[in-house]
């Protein structure tokens, strides 16, 4: 029997839905990096904004890391090197393309670090293609496009600001720890914090 | 911050372009990402704003995918017209048939058909939204009806036109 189109297309679209997992991901993306506002409020609400916002924030963190779900028992280390090989594979469009690490600082000027080398990856610059917004764990990220030394790969590089209360203990470049190492997908991801950023490294 | 409903609208907005619930997800997790930067402080600007930049990510990542588009994305063809808005109001098709219909549908046909019949969005408010005119909405609302009831015709799908 025939229905009007119109209502046909609404319950079509309304039959597609984020799921609790992914909204409760969205509501964290939006919480830590939750806009900051200055000189429009007094001194009191901006205390009763910034203390809801850290509830929140605390909460929505609580949930998203103590509830059981797809997760639980993964390590740190392990669900970043997902998320980053995940990126890597859909190879999304660069928001802007650059040979020079000069150029990807000039860029990224909305991140709350300044990109920077590794001395792992020395050369950077030689490969260089570009590099496009993106998050690590819901905080606001680095990603940098660059083809491996025999020109027949394009490797990723992620990096930002380390945050120990969302990432944890990680492996620190200049206390003498190693990178960690995680093969998923069919990839290599190295991790490792350096200069105060934290760096994964798919190739 | 968005409520869970304003989220739900924006993913439906990019499953109406994607076509696909990953990549659905992925385009309102990056527009997010952009929009926390910059965003408009009123929710219904947010919205807005978070429904243009998933727009020309899609359309950005259309181009990178099809090297040669048969999809034309300037929408320039403003047609003086004198058609009826309700045009797509009297169209009638079975509850099985939407997937057949949605398949043969360009990406920015079902971005029309969100906004008209989800959104509920009147030519002006589709025609703001896709930095477009009125009249060029209503051609391509006269178009998206001659397609459907060709497809009809066609008998490949049994769709069917309403009082004429």
């Amino acid at each position: 029997m025939g229905r009007p189109l119109k209502q046909v297309i609404r319950e079509h679209s309304e039959q597609h839905a984020l799921s609790t997992d992914q909204l409760e991901r969205l509501e964290a993306l939006m919480a830590v990096n939750k806009p900051r506002r200055a000189g429009r409020y007094n001194r009191m609400s901006s205390l009763i904004s910034w203390s809801a916002a850290a509830v929140i924030a605390s909460l929505l963190a609580v949930i998203v890391l103590f509830q059981p779900g797809p997760f639980e028992d993964i390590p740190m280390t392990e669900r970043i090197a997902l998320e980053v090989a995940h990126n890597h594979i859909k190879l999304k469009p660069l928001d802007m393309e650059t040979d020079s690490m000069d150029g990807i600082r000039r860029y990224f000027t909305d991140l709350e670090f300044v990109p920077a080398e590794s001395s792992l990856l020395a050369n950077v610059d030689r490969g260089l293609l570009g590099g496009r917004y993106c998050s690590i764990q819901s905080v606001p990220a680095a990603q940098l496009r660059i083809t491996s030394p025999d020109g027949n790969h394009l490797q990723t590089l992620y990096q930002t600001e380390y945050r120990k209360d969302v990432f944890g203990m990680l492996p620190v470049l200049e206390n003498g720890d190693a990178p960690v190492t995680i093969n998923v997908k069919g990839i290599t991801v190295r991790i490792w914090v350096e200069k105060g950023l934290l760096f994964a490294h798919v190739s | 911050m968005l409520d869970q409903k304003a989220l739900q609208r924006l993913y439906r907005y990019g499953f109406s372009l994607t076509r696909d619930e990953d990549a659905a997800y992925d385009l309102l997790q990056d527009a997010l990402e952009i929009s926390l930067r910059k965003a408009p402080d009123n929710t219904a600007a947010v919205m807005r704003y978070i429904q243009r930049i998933m727009r020309n990510r899609f359309i950005d990542q259309y181009r990178h995918d099809h090297r040669h588009p048969t999809v034309s994305f300037n929408d320039n063809d403003n047609q003086p017209v004198n058609i009826d808005p309700q045009v797509l109001e009297d169209i009638v098709i079975a509850e099985h048939e939407v997937e057949s219909i949605m398949t043969m549908l360009e990406p920015l046909e079902h971005e029309l058909l969100f906004f008209w019949a989800v959104e509920g969005y009147t030519a002006q408010e589709i025609a703001d939204r896709i930095d477009s005119t009125r009249g060029t909405v209503l051609s391509r609302i006269h178009r998206l009806r001659q397609k459907i009831l060709r497809y009809q015709a066609s008998g490949e799908v049994g769709v069917k036109g309403g009082a004429e």
